[in-house]
């Protein structure tokens, strides 16, 4: 480091003042007095010199000392090796590199560290510095002595002494860090090539793409190069072109947004997907955004399976539950009647006869048994499937659920419809009955209510079915559970003849169910005609 | 001599029903069918004074054929013999034109006594059938026309008092064009009134507005 000199300096115009000062002394004084003031202004003179040495020497010392700074900690660790190979210089960041304190790392061959697979490696490379001059680089990877490896660019060079290589000396840069960088670069890169999800980033400004990996671009039918540049739009189906705009907005909003769409193949097919989209910022702070796409064709399928095997299963136990209830109202009804007409006969035949009085009283329990009987088979019969359905249709069976629903909680159901009987095949009727029936049974549960309206009504194109409460409704901010297996169950015979079915509370208390389905028949008929 | 058809599909229903009929003097079984379809062609071509019919038959059910026989022997009286209760059928199939409903496994003395007065000409109204009836006319009975709509009918009652087109009302309640003339179509008959000029007259009359 530099030091101070010990003295106060003195400047070179007090010095040659005093010199002036001197001078004109001598003219004045003996010979003696005049050598003593020579030798006098000669100390001054070396004084000085030994000053301007020691300065000297002080500003050396900093700058030797700023390069013995460079030399020991810079980023890179250096190296002087023998010919032999053998570490003869080493600066302190080389030290920590190979995690050996420099003493000890003074005399042991560099050869020690490097990993046995590349020795070779390093050797040509040794040999290669030594005989011809000229920087040699080359990627090693070293063990250190606690079995800890990283990774080295390695630069070589050879020191001359008279003409020959002596020496060589070396440079390690730890590219570890960038090594593992790219490796998981590599993985991510890998990850996203092989994903059965398509991927794209895509440019905010102009919404086109920039990037696509191969995925998105099979599930589109085009090569990845004719992705790039394609506008984003372009991808969605006419029928979710509506919705892009929308869709873009809520993404530009949140920075997040996942939907179901429809997309746009290069032939000119489409595809159900979910999409999952996100914004990002790139270093150069541009945004982009980058989408997950997953063709839910298959889960569609599933889905529309699943639901057509409900709608069956539905179907099947309703036309079950009918074949039941007919040939218990024809085999079973039919007995018990004449069974009972039997026991009317025997008791007024019976009636006759003074010494038949006792057995009177058996044929008239049988018949009261037999009305027992009567009575829980039209009980069982109505409860599979009300006759009055399809002898009188929807209209008079709900009107007839309601007086039932009236005598059983006290709360009133009025119904209001006109229909025209035909217009309704029988699995609209069992189903709108079903719906009736499922929201009666909420009504009496949960609503509170006092009072029931009924709307229905069958026109040429749909049949509404309408049903309110004034109970409390539904508390606020609270939807409809969908985990119900009454709402749900609802929702799907609903669906399944393509109709449609809203729950809501009303404003000012009560809650109102509405299914509406579509009467496909006659639009048949027109077809054919 | 009461001429009777009885139209059962149980044959032993038939039989037992004959066996308690035929027991008075004054009444005769002149046919049995099983079905609606056979009963209308026997009764094509001969005649008689009371047809019996159940509800429930394979082919032809009891109630088309009750429609069928308003239609083609108006004069023709028919007691609906059923296993269902009352509550079900009885008073929309009177209001159909039968002459009496009864359940099956009444009394036979109930059965013997609805025949011999449908046969006089009456109704046959039981206790409990005659209960449904007044219940139904009294519903009615006391109230304004307006007052038998309900909630959402007199809504729109209210929009074509105040001089609105279907179209309109559709958009504003979000239904169908075709809905609203369901609608309206039902609010004219339940008020009897013929047109929009005639319910927008009795809109103000009575002070309705929205």
């Amino acid at each position: 480091m530099s030091k101070k000199p010990d003295k106060p300096e003195l400047s070179r115009n007090d010095t040659e003042e005093e010199l002036a000062h001197l001078a004109l002394q001598e003219q004045q004084t003996h010979p003696a007095e005049a050598l003593l003031h020579e030798f006098q202004a000669q100390q001054i003179e070396l004084e000085m010199q030994n000053e301007e040495l020691r300065r000297t020497q002080a500003a050396l010392e900093e700058t030797r000392d700023r390069y013995v700074d460079l030399y020991e900690f810079a980023p890179l660790g250096y190296l002087t090796l023998s010919r032999g190979g053998t570490i003869t210089e080493v600066n302190l960041t080389g030290a920590r590199l190979l995690g050996v304190e420099r003493k000890q790392l003074l005399h042991r061959s560099f050869d020690s560290f490097v990993i046995p697979e590349q020795h070779d490696r390093w050797n040509r490379l040794l040999s290669n510095t030594l005989q011809r001059s000229g920087a040699n680089s080359c990627m090693l990877t070293l063990a250190k002595d606690d079995g800890e490896c990283i990774q080295v660019h390695l630069d070589s060079q050879s020191l001359m002494t008279d003409g020959r290589p002596s020496s060589v000396s070396v440079a390690l840069t730890d590219i570890t860090l960038l090594a593992r960088t790219e490796d998981s670069l590599h993985e991510w890169q890998q990850f996203v090539e092989y994903a059965s999800w398509g991927m794209a980033i895509g440019d905010v400004t102009n919404q086109t793409l920039k990037r696509v990996n191969p995925a998105f671009a099979k599930m589109h039918g085009y090569s990845v190069e004719e992705m790039i540049g394609k506008k984003s739009i372009d991808l969605f189906a006419s029928e979710s072109k509506a919705g892009y705009a929308q869709y873009f907005n809520t993404l530009l909003d949140a920075g997040y947004h996942a939907f179901e769409c429809v997309r746009l193949r290069n032939d000119g097919s489409t595809f159900p997907a979910v999409m999952d989209a996100s914004i990002i910022k790139g270093f150069d702070g541009k945004a982009n955004y980058i989408v997950s796409v997953k063709d839910f064709t298959e889960r569609k399928d599933a889905e529309r399976r699943m639901r057509e095997l409900t709608a069956h299963i539905q179907t099947i136990r309703e036309e079950e539950k009918a074949i039941i209830a007919r040939e218990i109202h024809d085999d079973l009804g039919g007995t018990l009647t004449a069974l009972k007409m039997e026991a009317y006969w025997l008791a007024e035949e019976l009636s006759a006869s003074n010494k038949a009085e006792p057995l009177l009283r058996h044929v008239e329990l049988i018949s009261q048994l037999t009305e027992n009987a009567v009575n829980v088979t039209r009980r069982v019969i109505t409860g599979l499937r009300p006759t009055i359905l399809d002898d009188l249709g929807l209209l008079a069976a709900l009107e007839w659920q309601a007086e039932q629903f009236y005598k059983h909680t006290g709360i009133s159901c009025r119904v209001n419809g006109i229909e025209d009987k035909d217009k309704l095949d029988k699995q609209c009727s069992i189903a709108l009955f079903r719906i009736f029936q499922e929201t009666l049974t909420n009504v009496a549960r949960h609503s509170g209510a006092s009072r029931v309206e009924v709307e229905f009504h069958c026109c040429d194109e749909e049949a509404m079915l309408s049903v309110s409460d004034n109970g409390c409704g539904l508390p606020d901010g609270h939807t409809v559970a969908s985990t119900s297996y009454g709402l749900r169950g609802m929702n799907e015979r609903v669906a399944q003849l393509g109709g449609k079915i809203s729950f809501g509370s009303r404003p000012g208390g009560g809650y109102t169910v509405t299914a509406t389905l579509p009467l496909y028949v006659d639009r048949r008929k027109e077809e054919r005609a | 001599m009461i001429r009777i058809l009885v139209t059962d599909d149980h044959a032993i229903v038939r039989q037992g029903l004959a066996r308690i009929l035929e027991k008075n003097q004054e009444m005769k079984i002149v046919a049995e069918c099983c079905n609606g379809i056979d009963a209308l062609n026997w009764l094509r071509s001969n005649d008689c004074d009371i047809a019996l019919i159940d509800i429930s038959m394979p082919g032809m059910n009891g109630i088309d054929l009750l429609k069928q026989l308003r239609e083609e022997k108006p004069k023709l009286s028919v007691l609906v013999i059923s296993i269902y209760p009352e509550d079900q059928y009885a008073v929309r199939l009177i209001k159909a034109g039968a002459a009496g409903y009864l359940t099956k496994g009444c009394a036979p003395a109930i059965l013997v006594e609805a025949v011999s007065q449908i046969a006089s000409g009456k109704k046959y109204i039981s206790p409990i059938v005659a209960e449904m009836l007044a219940n139904e006319f009294n519903s009615q009975e006391g109230k304004l026309p307006h007052e038998n709509l309900s909630d959402r009918e007199y809504q729109i009652f209210l929009l074509l008092a105040s001089a609105k087109t279907v179209s309109e009302i559709a958009e504003a309640l979000a239904l169908s064009a075709k809905t609203i003339s369901t609608y309206r179509s039902r609010i004219l008959e339940k008020m009897h009134l013929r047109n929009n000029a005639e319910l927008m007259h009795y809109a103000i009359e009575k002070q309705l507005s929205v």
